[in-house]
């Protein structure tokens, strides 16, 4: 849905997902909810129930915004926030904000502001709201971030795919930075997980998605960015790869044949020799 | 790609889904220690594990509970798992649960959800394939209700009608996979304060028993309907677990929201520190293990059978009476060689088949030897068939 904030060009649509009170009433978007899950190709690699920030192009998810809110059983409920086609600051500032626990809590309490508890039951419930009433109530939180515009890249990473740790200063940057870059229009992925621990799940991911991409790990991070590149780059294409592991039978097969026809040769010449038509 | 055996989860929003399967896939060793039996976790899946253990000691060392993990599903997770028994030639056997949002399993609700009805037909497939049906059933919802109008408030709570008709596609699966195990774990969770066995001081273990019988009688008549003249018949366990073994209910309330009714509780950690003592969890996990152990070693018993036709079609062609050309053909084709080769390639296979069904057997039947928890009842299909 469109956010109706006067700030309305830094943002094309926004979406809320969150749960009410009640045991029935579910994690779901409030209204509508987006047109296409985007998210989709990095779902198996992170934990939307967790903190995380995914970016592609254009389009940013932040999960695991806490809210004051507490469900039927007494726990603690969260918001998934989803926005498109955003503009680079805005990008860059809710991107920073979901990747520490003081700017979710910023961002949490913002929405709650926004998103009032038995608002929220009725509009999960049976009194589902107008898309517009929706987007009133974002644009306050949304019109909260994204004032500055993000300075020059200093910690580009020239990495096609790389990964990071989450409390490494240097791969938050490089991944705001790559968060910013995505904005303007270059393609591929940023995302946070908290599904992997490791850099070679890290590079799992980058071959399953087979677009550039840059992670960053809440768990099990490494000391420093490192390259996932060449591990997941893949032949380019028109280029014929030869391959290391053809099977010995296989290869054999182009010499025997050459003899063979060279001995049938052979025959047909002495044939011919001794038995002349 | 060897296939993975199923497992399957079915029970409303809130119930204790993801609890649950954080409860039977924590701490494996402790829980499958003295089996022959050993459960690994895929990263993905070892990695959500720990955290939400992780968050729920964090939430213990706060000592508040409402802080804890574990705070509902709004995807389909997929737990990737393979057990391994000891010995030489023990297989790998993959084994996958599923988790989704609980919402999804209510016809009403899931149409409010788009990726929700999509998706569906995929969790439908996961059950009909799996060899075991888990229901999380949220024990004090069935426990504090009093009135009449709380007891009747109790199905819609436990999403019993949708949960039976889950259970019905499950045993029609199971019906077409007769020679595949079949086993059905009503699970009451947080079941602290209705037992004195862990720290608590409840006497209602009886009365807990009979309410999940009471409320899920219709559910095992559907599957022993379904499943009728089954040769491996479908087992049923009772498993109440603690899932904490430290929380306690200190307050429940009933309420109506929008003319439905609603069920709050209120639990605290109890003791200080608050100390996990989960209960009955590894029995299901000793369930789990013993229904893949015996429904591999039925994929075994259809390997051997499929190696021991075609080691019999070998024999049978190289004993084959034959004439003279046929004999000169037979040789200078190469089909003696090949007939030789299968022979050979089959035996061996049978002897490897072999040896990995007695391991299999000897697994099976060393972790049926294990005791389960006192808890833990495998009831009899008589008194609901």
């Amino acid at each position: 849905m469109r956010t109706g904030s006067d700030r309305e060009t830094q943002v094309t649509a926004a979406h809320l997902m969150t749960r009410g009170t009640p045991r029935r009433l579910d994690y779901r978007f409030l209204g509508a909810g987006p047109v296409e899950r985007w998210w989709r190709p990095v779902q198996d690699w992170v934990v939307l129930e967790q903190p995380e920030v995914i970016v592609c192009g254009r389009s940013l998810l932040i999960s695991g915004i806490p809210s004051a809110r507490k469900d039927a059983i007494g726990t603690a409920i969260r918001y998934t926030l989803v926005v498109e086609d955003v503009e680079r600051a805005l990008a860059h500032s809710l991107a920073a904000a979901g990747l520490h626990s003081a700017g979710r809590a910023r961002l949490g309490a913002l929405l709650d502001a926004g998103f009032p508890a038995e608002w929220v039951d009725a509009a999960l419930g049976d009194t589902a709201p107008s898309d517009a009433e929706v987007a009133r109530r974002l644009a306050p939180a949304l019109a909260a971030f994204g004032r500055d515009e993000p300075g020059a890249a200093q910690h580009r990473v020239r990495h096609r795919s790389w990964v990071g740790a989450l409390d490494d200063g240097e791969a938050v940057a490089a991944f705001l930075d790559r968060v910013t870059r995505l904005a303007d229009g270059e393609s591929g992925w940023a995302f946070t997980t908290s599904a992997i621990a490791s850099v070679k799940g890290a590079g799992d991911a980058a071959d399953a998605l087979g677009a550039p991409v840059a992670v960053l790990l809440a768990d099990g991070g490494p000391p420093e960015v490192i390259d996932l590149g060449k591990a997941q780059a893949g032949p380019r294409p028109g280029l014929r790869t030869m391959t290391t592991t053809t099977p010995l039978r296989r290869r054999w097969v182009v010499p025997l044949a050459g003899v063979v026809l060279l001995v049938a040769i052979l025959v047909v010449v002495l044939i011919a020799t001794v038995f002349p038509l | 790609m060897t296939p993975s055996f199923r497992v399957a989860v079915v029970g409303p929003s809130r119930v204790g889904k993801t609890t649950l399967l954080t409860a039977i896939l924590s701490d494996t060793r402790d829980l499958l220690a003295g089996t022959p039996v050993t459960v690994e976790m895929d990263e993905r899946t070892s990695v959500r594990v720990k955290r939400q253990q992780k968050e729920l000691q964090q939430a213990l060392d706060r000592g508040e509970f409402d802080a804890a993990a574990l705070g509902g599903t709004q995807e389909i997770n997929q737990y990737h798992v393979t057990l391994t028994g000891e010995g030489d030639d023990s297989a790998e056997i993959p084994f996958d649960l599923l988790d989704y949002p609980g919402a999804w399993l209510d016809d009403e609700e899931r149409a409010k959800y788009p990726h929700a009805v999509s998706e569906w037909p995929n969790f439908l497939h996961h059950v009909r394939d799996s060899i075991m049906l888990l229901v999380p059933i949220d024990a004090a919802v069935l426990m504090e209700a009093v009135t009449p109008a709380q007891r009747a408030a109790v199905s819609p709570l436990l999403g019993v009608i949708d949960v039976n008709e889950v259970g019905r596609r499950w045993a029609k699966g199971r019906q077409m996979h007769a020679d595949e195990p079949a086993v059905v774990v009503l699970a009451p969770l947080k079941c602290e304060k209705y037992f004195d066995d862990n720290g608590g001081r409840g006497h209602q273990a009886g009365e807990l028993r009979a309410r999940v019988r009471e409320r899920y009688d219709a559910l095992l008549k559907i599957i022993a309907k379904e499943t009728a003249g089954r040769s491996m018949p479908v087992r049923v366990v009772y498993a109440p677990i603690d899932t904490y073994g430290c929380v306690e209910l200190i307050e429940a309330r009933w309420k109506t929201v929008a003319g439905r009714p609603d069920f709050e509780a209120h639990y605290r950690f109890r003791g200080r520190p608050p100390k996990m003592q989960v209960r009955a969890a590894g029995t299901v996990m000793q369930e789990l293990c013993r229904s893949i152990l015996v429904g591999q070693t039925q994929v075994e018993i259809a390997a051997r059978q499929g190696h021991q036709r075609d080691y019999d079609a070998g024999v049978e062609r190289q004993a084959e009476a034959k004439g003279f050309w046929e004999t000169v053909a037979y040789h200078l084709s190469g089909e003696s060689l090949r007939v030789n080769r299968q022979i050979r390639d089959q035996s061996a296979a049978i002897t490897r088949v072999a040896a990995r069904q007695a391991e299999l057997l000897a697994a099976t039947r060393r972790l049926a030897a294990v005791p389960a928890d006192p808890r833990v009842e495998v009831w009899s299909g008589e008194d609901w068939q």
